[in-house]
C-alpha cells in the first residue's frame, strides 16, 4: 500500500492517502495564493475531471465558499486574510495507476487519493526575513518542511515592482534547510517536489513577454481560444521576465530553488488564475486585449469577464503524482 | 508796480483768452540771477504752447533793443534785487507792466493754461457705418463724436458710449481730436487732427467712457477695462488701417467634450469652464455654433453596460449647449466603472465624423483628466484598450486637417501626448483661475481676421 502521508486507508483496489504532508503555498504578499485557491473550484470544474476540494473544518469550509464564490459570481479578488490565518483543505480524487505483477504481467488499478492543501500564510508576510524567529513563522517553516509539494507562487509584476523573491525565498529556504537538516536520508538538497507558478500570464507586460519569445502555443480545440505556454518553456520565461527585477536579484530565483531542491523535483507553469479576458462581443480570446482584471476608484481588483484559471488544476495534479510516484 | 500773485495769473488769463490764430504774446521774468522769456502761442487745435526763445545775448544788453524784439505784455519780477543789467532793463517809463511775485513764472503760466477755456471742440474719433439705404451703405467713415464744446475748461465731462470691434492690431485707439471746420468742406470730409492719442487692447463690447478734460491738450478716459497708454504711431497710418467695411464674422464651431468621470465637484468645474468659454466665445468676432459631446469610461467589465459617447448638443446656439452642459451634473459614478481612461478617444473619432464645415471654423476644447483608452495592448501603460480599437492620434489628425484649433481645460494631473495635443492652442487648469478671455482669444473665438483701430460711436 502507497502512502502520501502518515495515516493511510485502503479500500479494495482502491487506495486513498491522506494525512498531514500535503501541499504546502509559498508565496510573496498579493502574489495570487488567494486567488489561485478560490479559482481553484472553478477550474476543476472546468476541467470535467473527479477532483474535488473540500474540507473538514469550519473556518476553512467558509473560506472557501467565500472565496470561490467572490471570484466567481462577485468578480471580486478573496482577500488575503478572511479572518483566518490558515487555510486547511482537502484535495481529493481518483488516479489510474498501473503496477507490475510478477516478471511481466501488470495491474492496473485506480486509486483514491486525499491530500491536504494548506496555506499557513495567506498574507505573505511571515517570507519576510524579518519574520525569522517568531512563532508563527516557525510554524509554517515546520508546515513547509512537513510538506511534500510546493505550490511556489512567483509574481512577475510584482517582481517588477518590489523585487524581493529571492530575499523572502532565500530566508525562507534557510529556515527549511536548518529545520529538515537532521532527518534521516537528507542529502543537501529539500526533498519536496515544487511547482513553480509563475503567475498573472493575462498581465499584459507578461503576455507580451511571452509572444516576444515565441513562446505561445495556441490549442486549436480550446472553446476559447486561449494560448499557453509550455511547461517547457516556462522555466525561461520566468527568467526572462525576472531580469527586469527592480533589484535585479529575481534573476536568480530558478537558480535558487534548483540550488536547494532537486531539479529535477521541480517543473514551472505560466498561470493565470482567472485567465485571460474574453470578448463580450465575440465570446473569444482578443490577443490585444488579455487582462482579466481591473481597478476601480476605490482602488479594489475586479475580475472583468468569465472566470477560466490557466494552468490552476495542472501544478496541483503535477504534484499529486510525483507525490504518489515517491510512494 | 504791481504786487499780488493773482494778477499775474489774470493778466496770463486775459492774455491767453485774446490769443488766437497765429498770434502769440511774450511775458519776462526777471529772477535774482537771470531773465526768463516765455513765448506762448496757440497750436493748430489751439491748445496753448509755451516755449523759451533763444535770443542773441546783446538783447539782453540793451533795453532798446530788448523791448523792440522780445516786446514782452509785462514783466514778472521775482527777486528784490536785481542784477545790474536787468535793473537797467527795467521799463521805466515804457507801458509794460511789472508785476512783483515769488512764484516762477512758469508756475503761473501753467496754471492759466490749465484753466484756459478751449477754443475748439473736443471730439473722439469713432467709425461710423453708412446707413442702409444711402449710397455706399456699409462703408467705414472715420469721424469724430463730440466731446467737448469750445469754451469749456478743466474738470468738464462728458459721456459718450462706444462699441469695441474685435480688432488683430495694435488694440483699439482712443484719439481725440479736434476738426478743421472748413464751411467749404461738407462734414465727413473734415480733416481730423489728433490732440491726445491713447490705445488699450479692448475686449470686444460696448463700454460707456466717461472723458475728462485734465486741460486743454489732455482728456481722460474713464470706464473702459484696460489700461490706456500713449500711443506713440503715425496719425496718418492709423488712418490707413481703417478698412473700407466690415469683414463679414466667421462662423465657429466650438466643440466641447466634457469628462463626467471624476466625481460631481470636478464635473461642475469642467461644465463652469466650458460655460465661461462659450459666453466668452458669444461676445466674439464670428456666429457661434456650439457641441457637447459627454463621455466617461469604457465599461471593461461583462457585469457592466457599456455607456457609449453622448452628443448632447450639435452646432446648437450658444444658450442651448449651455443648458444641455448643466444637465450633466448630478451624474452618480458607478463604483464598479473603470478609473484609468476615458472615452477620450471615442469622443474624438465622434467629432472627426460629424465635423463639417458648413458649421464653421471647428475649436475643439477638452475638459477632463484621464487619458483616452489604447487602440491596441498597450504594455508601459496597461491601461484597457479602447473596444473599437479606436486610435486617439489618428482621430487628431482628422481633426487636425479640417483646421480646427485645440484647447484643454484639464484637471491639474492630466499628463501624456494627449493633453498636451489637445492644448496646443490653449490650455488652462480647471482647478485654477482661468483668464477666459485669453484663453477664448488664443482659439480665435473672439478674434477678428481684419484691423479696425477705432471705435464705433453707438
Amino acid at each position: 500500500m502507497a502512502s502520501l502521508g502518515k495515516n493511510s486507508s485502503t479500500g479494495s483496489g482502491k487506495r486513498t492517502y491522506r494525512g498531514e504532508p500535503g501541499i504546502a503555498m509559498l508565496g510573496a504578499t498579493g502574489s495570487g495564493k488567494s486567488t489561485f485557491l478560490g479559482a481553484l473550484q472553478i477550474a476543476l470544474l472546468k476541467q470535467e475531471n473527479e477532483w474535488r476540494i473540500w474540507c473538514r473544518e469550519p473556518a476553512s469550509r467558509k473560506a472557501l465558499v467565500e472565496m470561490n464564490t467572490a471570484l466567481t459570481s462577485e468578480g471580486r479578488f478573496p482577500l488575503p486574510t478572511t479572518g483566518i490565518d490558515t487555510f486547511d483543505w482537502i484535495l481529493g480524487g481518483r488516479r489510474a495507476r498501473t503496477e507490475r505483477k510478477g516478471r511481466f504481467g501488470s495491474r492496473s488499478f485506480e486509486e483514491s487519493i486525499e491530500l491536504t492543501l494548506k496555506l499557513t500564510d495567506p498574507t505573505g508576510e511571515l517570507a519576510r526575513p524579518d519574520q525569522i524567529g517568531l512563532q508563527s513563522r516557525e510554524e509554517l517553516v515546520d508546515h513547509v518542511a512537513k510538506s511534500r509539494g510546493i505550490l511556489y507562487m512567483f509574481d512577475p509584476i510584482r517582481e517588477f515592482n518590489r523585487g524581493d523573491a529571492y530575499e523572502k525565498t532565500y530566508s525562507l529556504l534557510m529556515d527549511l534547510v536548518a529545520a529538515v537538516a537532521d532527518d534521516p536520508g537528507f542529502d543537501g538538497r529539500l526533498p519536496h517536489h515544487v511547482a513553480v507558478c509563475v503567475t498573472k500570464f493575462d498581465e499584459p507586460r507578461v503576455f507580451k513577454t511571452a509572444e516576444s519569445l515565441r513562446m505561445l502555443v495556441w490549442d486549436e480545440h480550446d472553446p476559447l481560444g486561449f494560448p499557453r505556454v509550455h511547461s517547457s518553456d516556462a522555466r525561461d520565461l520566468m527568467h526572462s521576465l525576472s531580469k527586469v527585477s527592480r533589484n535585479g536579484t529575481g534573476e536568480v530565483v530558478p537558480q535558487l530553488l534548483e540550488q536547494y531542491f532537486h531539479p529535477d523535483r521541480i517543473s514551472y507553469y505560466v498561470t493565470s488564475a482567472v485567465g485571460f479576458m474574453v470578448s463580450k462581443r465575440t465570446r473569444m480570446f482578443d490577443i490585444q486585449d488579455t487582462e482579466n482584471v481591473y481597478r476601480i476608484e476605490s482602488g479594489e481588483s475586479l475580475v472583468r469577464g468569465p472566470v477560466n484559471p490557466i494552468n490552476v488544476v495542472e501544478p496541483i495534479l503535477w504534484l499529486v503524482e510525483q507525490m504518489a510516484l515517491a510512494g | 508796480m504791481f504786487g499780488a500773485e493773482d494778477d499775474v495769473y489774470v493778466a496770463l488769463s486775459d492774455e491767453l483768452a485774446r490769443l488766437n490764430g497765429t498770434a502769440r504774446f511774450t511775458v519776462v521774468e526777471f529772477g535774482a540771477d537771470r531773465a526768463t522769456i516765455w513765448r506762448i502761442y496757440r497750436d493748430e487745435n489751439g491748445t496753448p504752447r509755451a516755449e523759451q526763445p533763444r535770443l542773441p545775448a546783446a538783447v539782453l544788453k540793451d533795453p532798446d533793443m530788448f523791448y523792440r524784439e522780445v516786446e514782452p505784455v509785462f514783466i514778472v519780477r521775482t527777486a528784490t534785487i536785481l542784477p545790474d543789467d536787468l535793473l537797467g532793463l527795467l521799463p521805466g517809463a515804457r507801458d509794460v507792466p511789472v508785476y512783483e511775485c515769488r512764484a516762477p513764472l512758469e508756475d503761473h503760466l501753467r496754471e492759466a493754461i490749465r484753466d484756459s477755456p478751449l477754443v475748439l471742440g473736443y471730439e473722439l474719433a469713432v467709425l461710423r457705418q453708412v446707413p442702409e439705404g444711402r449710397p455706399e451703405a456699409g462703408r467705414l467713415l472715420l469721424t469724430g463724436h463730440q466731446l467737448f464744446p469750445p469754451g469749456v475748461t478743466q474738470g468738464h465731462r462728458a459721456v459718450v458710449r462706444v462699441r469695441c470691434e474685435p480688432t488683430d492690431g495694435d488694440g483699439t485707439v482712443f484719439g481725440v481730436v479736434t476738426r478743421d471746420r472748413r464751411p467749404d468742406v461738407p462734414p465727413n470730409d473734415q480733416a481730423l487732427r489728433p490732440v491726445h492719442i491713447q490705445s488699450a487692447e479692448i475686449p470686444a463690447g460696448t463700454y460707456e467712457v466717461t472723458a475728462v478734460l485734465a486741460r486743454p491738450g489732455r482728456v481722460l478716459l474713464q470706464g473702459l477695462p484696460a489700461q490706456l497708454s500713449k500711443f506713440s504711431g503715425s496719425w496718418d497710418e492709423l488712418r490707413s488701417q481703417v478698412p473700407g467695411r466690415l469683414a463679414a464674422p466667421e462662423p465657429v464651431h466650438l466643440v466641447c467634450l466634457v469628462e463626467v468621470c471624476g466625481g460631481d465637484d470636478r464635473l461642475e468645474l469642467r461644465i463652469d469652464r466650458l460655460s465661461q468659454l462659450i459666453d466668452e466665445g458669444e461676445k466674439g468676432a464670428g456666429r457661434l455654433s456650439v457641441s457637447v459631446l459627454a463621455y466617461g469610461p469604457h465599461s471593461v467589465a461583462w457585469s457592466m453596460d457599456e455607456q457609449p459617447v453622448a452628443v448632447r448638443a450639435w452646432a446648437a446656439p450658444g444658450s442651448r449647449a449651455e443648458q444641455e452642459l448643466r444637465g450633466l451634473s448630478g451624474r452618480k459614478p458607478e463604483p464598479r466603472e473603470y478609473r484609468r481612461a476615458a472615452q477620450l478617444e471615442c469622443a474624438l473619432e465622434t467629432v472627426a465624423r460629424l465635423l463639417s464645415g458648413r458649421d464653421g471654423r471647428p475649436v475643439v476644447v477638452a475638459a477632463g483628466g484621464r487619458p483616452p483608452h489604447p487602440h491596441a495592448m498597450d504594455t508601459r501603460t496597461t491601461i484597457i484598450p479602447c473596444p473599437d480599437r479606436v486610435n486617439w492620434r489618428w482621430q487628431l489628425d482628422r481633426i487636425t486637417a479640417s483646421g480646427a484649433s485645440f484647447g484643454a481645460l484639464r484637471d491639474h494631473d492630466a499628463r501624456g501626448d494627449i493633453w498636451r495635443s489637445l492644448g496646443r492652442d490653449a490650455v488652462a487648469t480647471v482647478d485654477d483661475a482661468v483668464d477666459m478671455t485669453d484663453f477664448a482669444a488664443r482659439l480665435g473665438l473672439s478674434e477678428a481676421a481684419q484691423t479696425v483701430p477705432f471705435p464705433f460711436a453707438d
